[in-house]
Order: C-alpha cells, then sequence, then structure tokens
C-alpha cells in the first residue's frame, strides 16, 4: 500500500519536474521560431528562422556576439592563470589565511553587481576606460575571480601533500614535480574552471551595463534591448543563444568527467 | 664506494610532551640540551634532540617505539620534508643537511602506500628513472623487470588505483628501489594491514633487500615486525630518546632502558626494592627474593620474560604465598594477577603451561631478571 | 583524507599578491562608492544616510528584494530537499530524473527571466491555455504574475534557476553521509518518518547552509532578474539604484552610492556569515 502511494507520488512529481525544467526552454524555442504569434494560439502558426539566421548576419548582433565570446575567454583565462595560484597558496596556509581569503573570494560574488558596478563605473571613467571592452573586461575579472578562487581553495584543501613528497625523495625537483605530478592532476579541474569563468562572464548584465556605458554591446544586453522593443521573437533567439553554448559547455565537462573518472580516482 | 647513513647530534622538531632534563639509562645515543629549547621559533619542541647513529648499506634497522615519540618526524627529516633544527646528516661521506629532497639519494615511503593515480604501475615505477632522464621506452623496461623481481610484474600495465593493499606495497618498494637510493626510509610500512597481507609485506621487504644495497631504516610499534626484518634494533622512549642500535636477540634479551623493555612489550615489570645484607645485595618484592649482586640499594624494577618465571603450587617454596585474581591466555604466554595478604597485586608473565587458575594459591621463582633502579 | 604537509606549505609572498589581486578591485570599487556618497567624485551631491533611510521608496524596494530573495531561497531549498530525497537512489527513473532537474543550472538569469516571462505575462503562455479553457476570457482576466506586489513570476524565475544549483549539494551531501546515518538512526530504532525528520533533513540543512546564504545574496542583488519580471513600482532595490543614478539630478546620484554602500555592507555580512557557516558544514 504505501509502495503503490510512494510510486505515485514518484510519478507525478517526476512529471512536475519535467514539465518545470524544460517547460521555459521550450517557451524560448517555440517563441524564437514564431513570426506573429498571437494570442491566444497555443503554438505558433508559422515557423520562421529568421531571428535565428540575424544572430549571424546582423553587423549588430554579430559585435555583441563576437564580443561575448572575446570577453568569455579571456576572463576565464586570465581568472584562472591567477586564481590557481591564489588558490593553492591559500589553501596550503595558515588557517585564519584560508578564511580571509575565502572571504574575500566569496564577497567578490555576493556583492551586488549593480553596487560594484556604479563604483567600478567611476574607477573607469577616471582611469579614461569608460565604454571600452577593456574596462568592462576588468570588471568582469571581478565575480570570476571570486568563484574561481572558491573552486580552487577546494580543490587545494583537499589535495594530498604526500604525493609532491613522494616525487620529491624519488629525485623530482620543484619544476618538475608540476610537470609531472601536480598539472596532470590538475588538468580535470582547470577545465571546469575555465567552464565556469567563461559562463559567469558571459552572463553577466548589470557590470557590461554600467562599467560599459551602453557603449559595449554583449549578448545579453542586446537580448534585453529586443525584450524592451517588444521583439519577443528576437529576444527569445538571443536568450536561446545564451542559453546554448553554456548547456553545451556543462555537458562538454561532464563527458570529460565519464573519460578521466577512471585515470583519477 | 660504500654506503653509510650517519646521522651526528640530530635535533628533530616535533610537538612533543615536555622532557625532564636527564632521561634514564647509560647506553642511551643522546646528549639532552635543555638550554637549547629557548632558541626555538615559537610552537616548536624539540623531538629527538643529539641522536647519533650509523647505518651501513644492506643494514635495516628497526625503530620501535609508541605513536606520537617522534619517530615519523625523525624519518622525515632524514629525507629533508622538515628542517632539522641542528645537526648533520650525511650519506656515503656527503654532507646533505642542506639539500632539498630531491638530492639527498633518501627514498621516504608512506604508511600507505602514495602511487600516482594519474600513471600506471608502469610509469608510477619508471618515475624515478624518467626524472632523471632516462629515454622512456628505457625506463619503462627497467620498470617491468623490477616488478618481476617484486613478484608483481604482472601488474605493470594496471591503473595505480586499482590494486589491492600487498600490490600497492610491492608497487611502492618497486618504485622506490628504481630510483637507486642510498637510504631507504620507511615509515610504518605494515601498521595497518592484516596478517595475511602483513606476511606478504613482510616478505616483499626482504625481497627488496636481496635487489637493493641500501641503507633502511624502518619505524615500527610492532616487535615481530621488527624482530622479522631487521638486523638491528634501537628504541623511542616517550621523550625522543634513542637507545643505541643493537643486534635484535641482544635487545630483546637485555634491553638497555626500562623504556626500551617496555616497548618491546615481552616483559612483566615487578615493583620491589634492592636491600644490602651482610654485603650481598638481594631484590625483594611481593612474590620473593632475587639475588641482585651489584645493585645499588634503593627502589628498583626487574624485568623478567615469561619462560624466566615459574608458578609452583603454594607451599612447595620459601617465598610469600600469593593467590591468583586473574588469568589471561595470551598467544605465547600467560598473563596473571597476583594478590599477597596485604592486598597488594602485581601481574607476572608465565609460561603457557603454566596450570595455576582463579583462585589458587601460589609461590613465583625466578629465573632470571634484569634490574632498573628508579631512583 | 587529506594531508598537507610542512613540506608543502607555502610561503607569504604569494598571499599577498592574492590579497592584492581579489581585495583591490573590490576595495577600488566600494572606495569610490564611498566617494560618490560623499559627493567627493562624479559631480554628485553628498546623498544623505539619514534621508535615505527616512525615504519611503527605498524601504518599500528593500521590503520587495528581501521577499523576493527569501520566498526564493526557501522555496528554491524546499524544492531541492524534495528532488533529492525522492529521487536520489539507484534506480533508473532517479538518474534521469536528477539529470532533468539540473537542465537549468546553467542557463544565464537573464535567459532564465525571459522564458519565464513568455510563460506567466497576461500574454503568455499560461494565460493562453487558461483562455483556453475557458477559465478567463482574455488576457487583462488572467492574474498578473508579471508586474504584481508578490513578484510571483521573479520568484518563479529564482526557484527555477537556483533549485539545480541546490540539488546538486543536496545530492552529494546525500551520497556522502545519507546512507550511514540512515542505517545508523535505523538500527537505534527510528521509524523512517523519524530518520527524515531528526536525522537527514537536519544533516542535509546544516551541510547547506552556505549555499542558502549565497542564493539568496545572489538574488538579493541581481538586477537582470526584476529588470524583465518586475520593472514596476515598487522597484527591486537594484533596480532602484540603478533608477537614481541615471536619475538627471545630482542629489538622486548622491542617494544611488549611499544606498549600494548599504547593499554591499549587507552583502559583506552575508559572506561572514556564509564563511562562519561553513566551519559548520
Amino acid at each position: 500500500m504505501t509502495v503503490d502511494r510512494g510510486s505515485l507520488a514518484r510519478t507525478l512529481a517526476f512529471i512536475a519536474l519535467l514539465l518545470f525544467a524544460t517547460a521555459p526552454l521550450l517557451m524560448l524555442v517555440a517563441t524564437s521560431l514564431a513570426r506573429g504569434w498571437f494570442y491566444p494560439a497555443l503554438s505558433p502558426t508559422t515557423i520562421d528562422t529568421s531571428a535565428w539566421r540575424e544572430l549571424f548576419t546582423d553587423a549588430g548582433r554579430r559585435d555583441a556576439l563576437v564580443n561575448s565570446v572575446v570577453l568569455g575567454v579571456c576572463t576565464a583565462l586570465v581568472a584562472t592563470m591567477v586564481a590557481l595560484p591564489l588558490g593553492r597558496a591559500a589553501a596550503l596556509s595558515t588557517r585564519a589565511v584560508r578564511r580571509s581569503v575565502a572571504l574575500l573570494a566569496f564577497a567578490a560574488v555576493a556583492l551586488p553587481p549593480v553596487a560594484l558596478g556604479i563604483g567600478l563605473q567611476l574607477t573607469v571613467l577616471t582611469l579614461g576606460l569608460g565604454g571600452s571592452l577593456f574596462g568592462v573586461f576588468l570588471a568582469h575579472l571581478v565575480p570570476t575571480l571570486g568563484y574561481l578562487t572558491l573552486v580552487f581553495l577546494g580543490v587545494f584543501t583537499r589535495w594530498d601533500g604526500r604525493l609532491e613528497e613522494s616525487a620529491a625523495t624519488l629525485g623530482a625537483n620543484g619544476f618538475t614535480r608540476w610537470r609531472l605530478v601536480l598539472l596532470p592532476l590538475l588538468r580535470r579541474p582547470i577545465v571546469d574552471a575555465m567552464a565556469l569563468g567563461f559562463l559567469v562572464s558571459w552572463a553577466q548584465v548589470a557590470l557590461t551595463l554600467l562599467v560599459g556605458g551602453g557603449a559595449v554591446r554583449t549578448l545579453p544586453l542586446d537580448v534585453l534591448a529586443m525584450l524592451q522593443a517588444g521583439q519577443d521573437q528576437r529576444a527569445a533567439a538571443g536568450a536561446l543563444a545564451l542559453a546554448i553554448p553554456a548547456l553545451l559547455v556543462l555537458g562538454a565537462s561532464r563527458v570529460a568527467a565519464r573519460n578521466t573518472s577512471a585515470v583519477v580516482a | 664506494m660504500t654506503i653509510t647513513l650517519d646521522v651526528r647530534d640530530l635535533w628533530v622538531l616535533f610537538a612533543g610532551p615536555p622532557r625532564p632534563s636527564v632521561i634514564d639509562g647509560s647506553r642511551t645515543a643522546l646528549l639532552v640540551e635543555p638550554s637549547m629549547e629557548a632558541s626555538l621559533p615559537a610552537g616548536h619542541r624539540i623531538g629527538l634532540p643529539g641522536v647519533t647513529f650509523t647505518v651501513n648499506g644492506g643494514e635495516c634497522l628497526a625503530v620501535l617505539g609508541t605513536s606520537g615519540a617522534g619517530k615519523s618526524s625523525l624519518l622525515r627529516t632524514l629525507a629533508g620534508l622538515q628542517p632539522a633544527a641542528r645537526g648533520t646528516v650525511l650519506v656515503s661521506g656527503r654532507e646533505v643537511t642542506a639539500l632539498p629532497p630531491e638530492r639527498r639519494g633518501i627514498v621516504y615511503l608512506h604508511q600507505e602506500p602514495v602511487l600516482f593515480p594519474h600513471l600506471t604501475v608502469m610509469d608510477n615505477v619508471a618515475f624515478p628513472l624518467t626524472v632523471r632522464g632516462m629515454p622512456k621506452r628505457e625506463a619503462q623496461r627497467r620498470a617491468v623487470e623490477m616488478l618481476r623481481r617484486l613478484r608483481v610484474g604482472e601488474l605493470a600495465v594496471n591503473a595505480a588505483t586499482a590494486l589491492s593493499g600487498g600490490q600497492r606495497h610491492r608497487v611502492a618498494l618497486a618504485r622506490a628501489l628504481c630510483a637507486d637510493p642510498a637510504v631507504l626510509l620507511l615509515d610504518e610500512p605494515l601498521s595497518s594491514l592484516d596478517p595475511a597481507v602483513r606476511r606478504d609485506v613482510r616478505t616483499a621487504l626482504l625481497q627488496a633487500r636481496e635487489v637493493s644495497g641500501a641503507a633502511t631504516i624502518l619505524v615500527t610499534h610492532d616487535l615481530d615486525d621488527a624482530m622479522a626484518v631487521a638486523t638491528h634494533v634501537s628504541t623511542i622512549g616517550r621523550y625522543g630518546e634513542l637507545s643505541v642500535p643493537t643486534a635484535p636477540a641482544e635487545l630483546l634479551h637485555a634491553p638497555p632502558t626500562l623504556t626500551a623493555a617496555q616497548l618491546l612489550g615481552v616483559y612483566a615489570e615487578l615493583a620491589g626494592v634492592v636491600e644490602q645484607e651482610a654485603g650481598r645485595s638481594r631484590f625483594r618484592w611481593l612474590g620473593g627474593v632475587i639475588d641482585a649482586s651489584g645493585l645499588e640499594p634503593g627502589p628498583t624494577i626487574a624485568c623478567v620474560r615469561s619462560h624466566e618465571l615459574e608458578v609452583h603450587t603454594a607451599g612447595t617454596q620459601a617465598s610469600p604465598v600469593l593467590s591468583v585474581m586473574a588469568r589471561r591466555d595470551a598467544a605465547h604466554e600467560v598473563l596473571l594477577d597476583l594478590r599477597d595478604a596485604a592486598g597488594a597485586t602485581v601481574t607476572v608473565r608465565a609460561p603457557s603451561h603454566t596450570r595455576a587458575t582463579l583462585g589458587d594459591a601460589v609461590q613465583v621463582v625466578v629465573r632470571h631478571a634484569r634490574f632498573f633502579p628508579t631512583h | 583524507m587529506n594531508t598537507t604537509s610542512s613540506f608543502v606549505r607555502t610561503r607569504a609572498v604569494p598571499l599577498l599578491l592574492a590579497g592584492a589581486l581579489l581585495g583591490a578591485p573590490i576595495a577600488v570599487g566600494v572606495g569610490y562608492l564611498v566617494a560618490g556618497a560623499l559627493g567627493l567624485v562624479g559631480n554628485t551631491t553628498p546623498g544623505g544616510l539619514s534621508r535615505v533611510l527616512a525615504d519611503g521608496a527605498v524601504l518599500r524596494s528593500a521590503v520587495l528584494s528581501l521577499w523576493i530573495a527569501s520566498v526564493g531561497t526557501l522555496l528554491a531549498t524546499g524544492g531541492a530537499l524534495a528532488v533529492a530525497l525522492l529521487f536520489g537512489g539507484d534506480r533508473r527513473l532517479d538518474g534521469v530524473a536528477r539529470r532533468i532537474a539540473t537542465l537549468p543550472l546553467p542557463v544565464p538569469t537573464v535567459a532564465a527571466a525571459i522564458a519565464v516571462l513568455l510563460l506567466l505575462s497576461q500574454s503568455g503562455w499560461l494565460s493562453r491555455v487558461a483562455t483556453r479553457l475557458t477559465l478567463v476570457s482574455g488576457p487583462s482576466e488572467f492574474p498578473a504574475l508579471v508586474y504584481d506586489p508578490f513578484a510571483i513570476s521573479v520568484i518563479t524565475a529564482v526557484v527555477w534557476k537556483e533549485l539545480p544549483f541546490l540539488l546538486l549539494l543536496a545530492l552529494s551531501l546525500l551520497s556522502l553521509r545519507g546512507a550511514s546515518l540512515k542505517d545508523a538512526a535505523r538500527t537505534l530504532g527510528a521509524t523512517r518518518w523519524q530518520v527524515l525528520r531528526r536525522v537527514t533533513l537536519p544533516m542535509l540543512l546544516r551541510g547547506m547552509w552556505p549555499s542558502i546564504i549565497a542564493v539568496f545574496v545572489f538574488v538579493l542583488g541581481s538586477l537582470e532578474l526584476p529588470l524583465v519580471l518586475a520593472p514596476s513600482a515598487p522597484l527591486a532595490l537594484p533596480m532602484l539604484i540603478q533608477e537614481r543614478r541615471q536619475a538627471l539630478d545630482m542629489a538622486s546620484h548622491g542617494e544611488a552610492y549611499v544606498i549600494a554602500l548599504l547593499a554591499t555592507v549587507l552583502a559583506l555580512l552575508a559572506a561572514v556569515a556564509h564563511e562562519w557557516r561553513r566551519d559548520d558544514a
């Protein structure tokens, strides 16, 4: 009796979950392909891919896309290169240092982007970087560095120092230990960190808006502009263009995880 | 070139209990200088002050002691994984105290074998060779050969993470031997193993010694492990005092200090007093009197092994009558808690064939003992 | 499990570098906020703290933002716990359910907000379904889920976006400690319900607290959610800051910096709470 009730509950919950998780995404897909989808039609009357094609053909939209990609890649690379030694240094240090760095990193993440944004807006204007891609890049670095530092802090807190001790007494010097032991074992965390770093920059709205001063166009800002102009189809296509790479990046890192899980315990 | 490890007046840092200014015994290999402590960085204490000994190639020194006595700290200091407070370490005549671990010619093996999880067994074992610049094919060939000599050649292409306990130890040993070390340091290699695997790894250690001419130091808290594998044995006391390395049989039969006797785990301690009567010294304890010529009067502890003691039915001897309060049978001996008429108790070790049981009245005869003054 | 030896420990220099790299931009940003609030830069009149605190609009904004963050986080946590407990097992349905539930995880917040808008607005999909089912007769009769005082659509978007994040954490906590704790409790005589209430849930909540704080703070400070789903009065706090900053008069600029500083202080307090809670977990 309990089993049947449980199964029913689970099945209902599963269906609810399925609907809840997929409905918004399906809605975006439908809207992005719908021309003239008027109330109260439940499904689009005509399928039209113009909004999608425009992402690549329209100069403005293409610029926004390129900016987002460039910002994402650069932020990911720089933040990873900084956060890795930072996280390691903090994790291997005293408890007080570890906690202070974690606090600082989390503050970078928790700070409302609007608040940070208007502060950095003034900074950037004073430095003469107002409205520049570089200024926006620097702004994006703040939350990204925060996230990635927390990630590497976690990685190195769980790190087994005996691996390096063994390597040392077996004859490997510092550089060799990094090359043959540390980096191979860090490959997976580094990939994950870069994926996360990319996504953090990719999704930024407030920082880009405030620090870019309207001069720097990225995909999220573009999408918002479309929405505010009432162009739902284009906005939906843009929103999906934002979501799909994010889903792909996550999927790719999951596949990588399965492949490397056999090697790393 | 002969292989030797010379440790001279080495002071090892770790957080240990406060030490008395004088440690018992005249056959300890240390000099204590309490004033040294004042100059140490805050938070550090000296573990093993002024340790001095030599281990030659082909020899295996077992250091016997309880947990927390600084055995690991000693090994780690020798390996260069932690700094020495003072002293020198020489490997085959060359001073290595200021060198980083990778240049000392000393390989340190952790208690749990630490294999590189991202490399296969073969590449793990070849690691010390590739690190020295050997071409990969040649290194792998030698690695496989070493694995074969330690009887695990068939594991070469396996992932390092998919091995059993005994296999991991053998692979770690093979890897260490490929580094052709002058000194091999083994940190409690047998401690966490169940009996079957322990026998396996003991054999592996002996096989490794056939392959390598290294000077080995093995740290353990188990006497049987030490006896099975070592050529010399030393004991470490609670405060880090190290006894002079001696042959296992000699240490077992004639431990230099009370602490050493306690660590061996085969001695019953009989508390008593040495009295002088008409020019003769005798040791008086609960169970009677033992000849103790040459000893100073005063409180003393006699250490007696099970085969050196006899338990007789009451009425056959001249010694005080004791009653048996408890009997515990162990693997090779019997432990008896005895009580005298006044209520004082003592625990003795008797041979396995002893028949005395709970409630019996007995008399004890001690055939041989070692005495350690406690004054 | 972890062994960090004295050999591997590093020295102080990289740490100073760390502090500089992480702390500097924050300090600079906050510094400029302070300067702006005091009217020292950016051509602003100093925004009076008392004036801001007495401003009814600011208060209403704060209440709205806190409402959204609290309810959203609560529902997301509850949902994550429900999914973790219902589908935490080894059956095939469980694995599929978990993968579906984590789908929204990487989707950028602005995309999530737009999707929810399209679904829940008065001319959105749900409204159309309602019309088809003759529950309502037109878009204006459909309850305003967007631009409404209870910010229902915002909360929906929050739950959609944050549930997967909390779910992953709950699942990993369950797989780490769930089974052994449950076994111990069962052998001590607890019923399944008691195990859930007294052992599993407390364990999960204790481990999730830092992340719950993180979600709360993130939602509180998010601009894109209210921008898309609640752009009318009262404005959520981030939007209020934005509005004051864009206003034409200098007094409003100063106020924007002051409010931003207050929000910053709140975020820093949350960071401390987060770090403090991490020890418990």
